[in-house]
């Protein structure tokens, strides 16, 4: 085996241990949302399956790297309002206790998913234009900032986790769209 | 020839976590690096460790690569800093291997504590030998390149380090 053969396995295999670890540092920050949200709101079946959701997303696109990494990231932090502001607004409005409106949401769970979801994806939607890869940060962001969210917000029922998609979609176009016009002024 | 605009793009598809682009730019930077090395040390051996150590380096980084930078500049920096490590490691080495016979004429005991606080300072992490050598040989150079009272900082913790470590192994004297 030549020098450079074993040269380029080494920094292959140093390459691909970066992209592991990263994999494993989201599989890390999906679990210690997943706990936090197991403290935060009630835990249903759905917690479970948002927060496997969550993990697989954060670990493959950590191992894939680059700006579906950096989106990932991003979408974390922009999920998280929207993973606390359940809470929030009904330790305001319901005496500190989640309702129980997993058949039938309220209207706060509706428009308080709704509104930071939308505020939240209008973050992504500015973010990602900044990026050199603003597509695939984009899609890294909202795929992580929609399980984030779904986290807290599916725990208030379909409403919620409605709130939270159809709000991330319209505020990414939103926030897009505002950003492109921007630069282009 | 080195076509510098196709390195930087294999650069920048490599920390965008293209694995396709892994292999050619390892390709194109190995000569390079191993030449530069060899002009740096000196010894072709040498050189090719340095430069083996200097890419396993970079591409375990080329995550944070700033797609603004010159991703040429930034391996060759890379180089350039592992030949210096393994220059400063050849050099402890031999004064390592001097020691001893300096110390032919000393007592016994002496030149066993003088070997023993060798090896106890080879155990000790690169940078903190980098400290306490410079420190004892008055190498301007590391002193040069930090703040003085980061310099005293280090050193007292790389000593700290070193007394704990001869605790460890051979208590108090």
């Amino acid at each position: 085996m030549a020098r450079s053969d074993v040269a380029l396995a080494r920094a292959r295999g140093a390459y691909e241990r970066t992209h592991v670890l990263a994999g494993a540092r989201g599989l890390a920050i999906a679990a210690g949302l997943t706990a936090l949200a197991i403290g935060l709101h009630r835990t249903t079946s759905t917690t479970w399956l948002v927060a496997s959701l969550l993990g697989a997303t954060l670990a493959t696109l950590g191992w894939r790297g680059g700006a579906w990494r950096r989106g990932a990231l991003a979408g974390v932090l922009a999920g998280l309002p929207v993973f606390v502001a359940p809470v929030v607004v009904f330790a305001l409005g319901h005496g500190g206790h989640c309702p129980s409106c997993e058949l039938g949401p309220t209207l706060s769970c509706l428009v308080t998913c709704f509104g930071t979801s939308s505020l939240a994806g209008i973050a992504v939607g500015r973010f990602a234009l900044a990026d050199a890869s603003p597509m695939r940060f984009a899609g890294g962001a909202l795929a992580a900032a929609a399980f984030t969210g779904l986290l807290g917000c599916a725990t208030t029922g379909l409403g919620g986790a409605t709130g939270i998609v159809v709000g991330l979609v319209a505020g990414g176009v939103t926030g897009w769209a505002l950003g492109r016009r921007t630069a282009h002024a | 020839m080195l076509d510098r605009a196709e390195l930087q793009g294999w650069m920048t598809a490599a920390a965008d976590g293209d694995r396709a682009a892994v292999e050619p730019l390892f390709s194109a930077l190995w000569p390079v690096a191993v030449r530069y090395a060899t002009r740096l040390v000196g010894d072709a051996a040498l050189a090719e460790d340095c430069a083996q150590d200097a890419l396993v380096a970079l591409f375990g980084q080329l995550a944070r690569f700033d797609r603004e930078r010159d991703g040429l500049s930034w391996a060759l920096a890379i180089v350039t800093w592992h030949c210096r490590s393994a220059r400063r490691r050849v050099q402890r080495r031999a004064e390592i291997s001097e020691l001893p016979a300096l110390a032919a004429e000393e007592p016994h005991e002496l030149r066993d504590l003088v070997r023993a606080a060798l090896a106890e300072l080879d155990q000790l992490a690169p940078h903190d030998r980098d400290v306490i050598a410079a420190a004892i040989t008055g190498d301007d150079e590391l002193r040069a390149a930090v703040a003085p009272a980061t310099f005293r900082k280090r050193l007292e913790r790389a000593l700290a380090r070193l007394r704990t470590s001869w605790r460890s192994r051979h208590g108090t004297l």
